[in-house]
């Protein structure tokens, strides 16, 4: 219960950092979807069902923010869960960095596709924009393939250390 | 009970409990929020040439402002009946969170309804810079889409010689499209352009941006001219709504 409580206060900080923090940064930082990567992160390689909360809290967060001119975003994020879900448990291995890298460019793939049946655009802006978001996304989970797993076991043992004195 | 059904119980009790707690909850997320916001407005804000920017504005509400007093100088002598029915107040809030897109292009800001804020009230900055309007509305919070977001249309008019009135429809890439205007008018870049006043809550004379460039209309015997914002939206993390409440 107390990993769910972390996990949950963990998700709100990222959401903060990304819709107030990050969005407001100058040109492409501001297109960083660190929540996206890291649900896609967790779903593929850690815990699945905190990556599905958080992915799913997202667009549900965005809804009830009235921050997203699609509607129903959290329809949106519901659908790229299922295929990261079943990418990540059925095609993909989870120990190799293009398996991850393909996970996620699946699961953003589903939810630009999505995106693009529920609102109005202009194709060459909108390809754009979502180029920009996929690459900020690879950069996201590449650098968490790799650091992640490090940071895990540096908790881990500075834990077991407090714990023994 | 299985800790995958547990795990689904819970986050279904905690989404109602946002929903029904939403205006609580919103209070405390915006403490958090602002000081996030403000700090990565500042990151934006230091690749600007700030002084040259604020040179600009200062100019252009100048000119805005003289044009201005010369129109309804006029106006004004020829209808002395005229009668004040408008009662506008300025309210300060802070942007609390963007969207994180160039296609859609808004923000949330820290003040809602209990506060006064209405659907389509005009959001500004400095000293009558138009930078967006009001698109929904909670008790707590308020969501600002800018001029330049697609889905937003401002009535407008230019301050040249012929006082060429039309609708600005936002486009992608932070600017705007003045539309349908008849090839025998005479557009200029760099002609300033201002709210026209022909909007119900929208006030004549508040600054929106200049003519960036004047082209044919495909297709069409109309003229298109593309208006550059003067400021951009993303370098405030303070802005203004203002509220009327007299209508």
């Amino acid at each position: 219960m107390i990993r769910v409580a972390i996990s949950a206060v963990l998700f709100f900080v990222a959401f903060f950092i990304e819709t107030s923090f990050i969005s407001s940064l100058p040109s492409i930082f501001s297109t960083i979807p660190i929540v996206f990567g890291l649900s896609v992160y967790l779903i593929q390689n850690q815990n699945i069902y905190d990556g599905i909360g958080w992915m799913i809290g997202y667009g549900f967060l965005i809804d009830l923010m009235n921050m997203n001119d699609i509607p129903f975003y959290t329809i949106s994020t519901a659908i790229a869960t299922l295929i990261a879900v079943t990418t990540a448990r059925h095609l993909f291995s989870n120990r190799s960095f293009y398996g991850v890298m393909a996970c996620s460019l699946s699961s953003y793939a589903a939810l630009v596709i999505v995106e693009s049946f529920m609102t109005s655009f202009e194709w060459p802006i909108f390809l754009q924009m979502h180029f920009e978001r996929l690459v900020m996304l690879m950069i996201i989970v590449g650098i968490l393939f790799y650091t992640a797993p490090k940071i895990f076991v540096f908790l881990k043992t500075s834990t077991n250390v407090s714990q023994r004195f | 009970m299985k800790r995958r059904t547990r795990l689904f119980f819970i986050g279904i009790f905690v989404a109602f409990l946002l929903v029904f707690t939403r205006g609580w909850i919103e209070r405390g997320f915006h403490i958090i929020q602002r000081p996030l916001a403000k700090a990565g407005t500042w990151l934006y804000k230091q690749q600007y040439n700030a002084e040259f920017e604020n040179r600009l504005i200062s100019l252009a509400i100048d000119k805005t402002e003289f044009e201005q007093t010369q129109k309804e100088n006029q106006e004004l002598k020829e209808a002395l009946n005229y009668v004040e029915r408008t009662d506008v107040s300025f309210l300060t809030a802070s942007v609390i969170a963007r969207s994180n897109s160039t296609e859609i292009s808004t923000f949330l800001i820290d003040h809602g309804e209990q506060d006064g804020i209405k659907i389509g009230d005009p959001v500004i900055v400095k000293d009558g810079v138009l930078i967006g309007k009001i698109a929904s509305v909670t008790k707590k919070s308020a969501t600002v889409r800018t001029l330049s977001d697609p889905a937003v249309a401002t009535a407008v008019s230019l301050l040249n010689k012929s006082q060429t009135i039309g609708v600005a429809e936002g486009m992608t890439g932070n600017l705007l499209r003045l539309k349908f205007i008849p090839q025998e008018t005479k557009i200029e870049v760099n002609d300033l352009v201002v709210s026209s006043g022909l909007e119900q809550k929208i006030p004549s004379g508040l600054l929106i941006g200049i003519i960036n460039d004047v082209r044919p209309e495909e297709n069409a015997p109309f003229l298109e001219a593309i208006i550059e914002p003067i400021v951009d939206s993303r370098q405030y993390s303070i802005v203004q709504v203002l509220i009327q409440k007299g209508l």
